[in-house]
């Protein structure tokens, strides 16, 4: 059944094995009554035959005599087409014969009159046919019983011969009929169900259709449900469904590429005004030196995206490869904040720390320290300068809370949700100066590592304008 | 002439800068929406390079603000965005050319030097007064068949006093298109450059290009 691959084929060949079987069934159990009441009628004429012979067969004393003749029953005479009778004694001797038998014999047999024996077997001349077989006791000649002794009755055995050839015809008629019929019939609906497979299943080869018309570039068409039938619709409802995440999901590539693309024009804008203003013309050694310097800085920016982007690629792609150690927090934020604790003091930022003794979460440590490298960087550079930045850790139950503040936002409360977005970058992040370029990946990155390392990361702005990056990691169990 | 960069991309803007100085241009620039608008609504400028994607306003928004308001003054768009759509945008808003980023910093000086010609009605990068030739995109002058060599700053002088040939132009004004914002309005600069600038192309014998109108400025051309 696995050659069969195809629906149609297979709705095909199950109806008309199906159908084939139930009317062979049919035909077969026709055929069976047709033939038993056939037989049974030929059977009925066979006795009735034997038995109005049997009442022509008298006793008289001692002998018995039998009242027919062929003259007047000539299909016992020879022909192509004779029947056989033969009359036996209970003692086996032959009392009379049939002329169509000549010299041979039918074989004996012992039925009573109201139930006669029955036997298939050819006939003396070989031709099929059928004998009937009565065993009872003539009639006798009541008038010279009154003067004469007793009689003792005397058994006799009467078999009679009919050939079967117009039975056997008509049952061959009827199988062929049959036969015929059948097979009429299977090819007929055969056709019948082809055709209405063919029908049946259109929809599917339209929906197919549809399917295969959606290429990339048409990922905005859907299919149409329209009249198709109702096993179809959830199928089309689903793929209606995958083709908006996957029109989603390519919308997201597109943008994502778009978005590199652009943001790498800008620095290379630069890099190339750069280049080509200071090989404008002959300058001394100085000048190409502040050049390249400039130069050599938008490549590490470029360098820092590029690093950014690819590292979000993996954790997007689930290649990121991390470790779970047990890191004390309190350490890694004082470790993390040693390379931006310069900056901090530069812009007079009033730094406060709200720590535990120790608190142990359960991370990989490179992965939390880029997190928190991206956060106390945001932090020192977007306060204001004299103003605060705060850094504190809290646990509570299997949780540890690490909140980093900065006053001096200007984010809008409406916005705050965008500062996760790939790109996203606000006002104070195009114009910060001194820190380099903001591709607004950072905080895109920090989310995707800390969700990647079981953890949760949210941004708010308070009314006063300070900006809290809130983490909620699970606590090292102790 | 004077131009207005407002790209807030720090090292582009630095180049911008730069490479427009050493072509005799005077400079302001700005890195933010706010204050490159306030800039451009307090001077005369002979062209503005607006980047689109700025902080706190955005370059269409200046565009559009600066045409509602009057401002003639030719408008650069640099940008990132490079979709026709984007390009129909802006000069709809009435930007006069369009420069996707990155580009090759001779064409956009080339564009600019285009937009300062179109603002004074040239079309003709050569600019002739009597015997005086200025090739503005060359930045070299002749009088007669003999070369002069000039200074960034006097050349860029002679250029305004020629595009405005024939016109008093007062020392405000070539102190606006000559001088950028840091430098000191004080002192008698223009009228020093003027003297050097007369060393350089009157010639004996010849008719006077540069006259002095007292209490009023300077014209250069014939004197009616």
């Amino acid at each position: 059944m696995r050659i069969v691959k195809t629906l149609r084929a297979r709705l095909l060949l199950g109806t008309a094995l199906g159908t084939g079987f139930v009317l062979t069934a049919s035909a077969l159990v026709l055929y069976m009554i047709v033939r038993a009441a056939l037989w049974a009628e030929f059977d009925e004429a066979l006795g009735s035959k034997a038995r109005s012979l049997a009442t022509l067969v008298e006793q008289e004393r001692d002998e018995i005599d039998l009242e027919f003749g062929e003259h007047s029953l000539p299909e016992f005479k020879p022909s192509g087409h004779a029947e056989y009778y033969q009359v036996w004694t209970s003692g086996g001797h032959v009392l009379a014969r049939s002329s169509s038998l000549g010299d041979r014999d039918l074989d004996p047999l012992h039925g009573r009159p109201d139930k006669p024996a029955y036997k298939t077997t050819p006939l003396p001349d070989g031709r099929p046919g059928r004998t009937v077989g009565i065993t009872f006791a003539p009639r006798r000649e009541e008038d010279n019983a009154s003067w004469q002794t007793p009689q003792e009755p005397i058994e006799v055995t009467l078999v009679i011969g009919r050939g079967t050839f117009e039975t056997d015809q008509a049952l061959g008629r009827l199988r062929l009929l049959l036969v015929c019929g059948c097979a009429g019939a299977i090819l007929a609906s055969v056709a019948v169900l082809s055709w209405l497979v063919r029908r049946g299943l259109k929809p599917l080869g339209y929906v197919a259709a549809e399917i295969a018309a959606i290429g990339e570039a048409s990922l905005s068409s859907r299919l149409e449900p329209g009249d198709a039938p109702g096993e179809l619709a959830p199928i089309i409802t689903r793929l209606n469904a995958l083709l908006n995440r996957l029109e989603s999901a390519f919308a997201r590539e597109k943008a994502i590429t778009a978005d590199v693309a652009h943001e790498l024009r800008t620095p290379l804008a630069g890099l190339r005004a750069t280049l080509e203003v200071s090989l404008s013309k002959e300058r001394g050694a100085t000048s190409y030196r502040e050049a390249m310097a400039k130069s050599l800085a938008i490549c590490k920016q470029m360098q820092r995206m590029a690093e950014n982007l690819l590292e979000l690629a993996r954790a997007d792609a689930g290649q990121l490869e991390v470790t779970s150690d047990a890191v004390d927090l309190v350490a890694l934020l004082t470790d993390c904040w040693t390379q931006f604790a310069d900056r901090a003091t530069e812009r007079q930022l009033e730094v406060a720390w709200h720590l535990p003794e120790s608190c142990h979460i359960t991370t990989d440590r490179t992965k939390a320290c880029l997190v928190l490298n991206n956060i106390f960087d945001n932090a020192t550079t977007y306060a204001n300068t004299g103003g605060h930045v705060t850094i504190a850790v809290h646990s509570e139950n299997n949780r540890v809370n690490v909140r980093v503040a900065n006053s001096g936002s200007c984010i809008a409360e409406a916005e705050v949700g965008r500062v996760f977005d790939r790109f996203w970058r606000g006002d104070a992040a195009r114009a910060a100066k001194g820190n380099g370029r903001r591709y607004g990946l950072g905080l895109a990155l920090c989310r995707k590592l800390v969700t990647f390392l079981g953890g949760s990361i949210s941004a708010s702005v308070d009314s006063d304008g300070t900006f809290v990056i809130l983490m909620v990691f699970g606590r090292h169990p102790t | 002439m004077r131009v207005l960069v407002i790209e807030d991309d720090g090292p582009l803007r630095g180049a911008l800068c730069q490479g427009l100085e050493e072509a005799s241009f005077a400079v302001d620039t700005s890195a933010d929406g706010e204050e490159g608008l306030w800039y451009a609504r307090s001077n005369e400028y002979d062209a503005i390079v607006l980047d689109l994607m700025l902080p706190r306003i955005d370059g269409l928004t200046i565009l559009g603000r600066l045409r509602r308001e009057g401002s003639a003054v030719p408008i650069l768009i640099l940008t990132a965005r490079d979709t026709v759509a984007d390009r129909v945008k802006g000069l709809d808003l009435g930007a006069d050319d369009y420069l996707v980023k990155p580009f090759a910093f001779a064409e956009l000086l080339a564009r600019v030097r285009a937009l300062v010609r179109r603002g004074y009605n040239n079309k003709d990068p050569v600019l002739r007064v009597g015997d005086l030739e200025i090739d503005t995109a060359g930045r070299t002058v002749r009088r007669g068949d003999a070369a002069i060599d000039l200074s960034a700053r006097e050349y860029a002088l002679l250029e305004f006093l020629v595009a405005r040939a024939g016109q008093v132009v007062s020392r405000t004004a070539i102190w606006e298109h000559i001088y950028d914002f840091h430098s000191d309005p004080e002192s008698n600069v223009v009228d020093v450059h003027i003297g050097h600038l007369r060393k350089k192309i009157e010639r004996p014998g010849r008719p006077k290009l540069i006259h002095t109108r007292r209490g009023q400025g300077y014209l250069l051309g014939r004197c009616e």
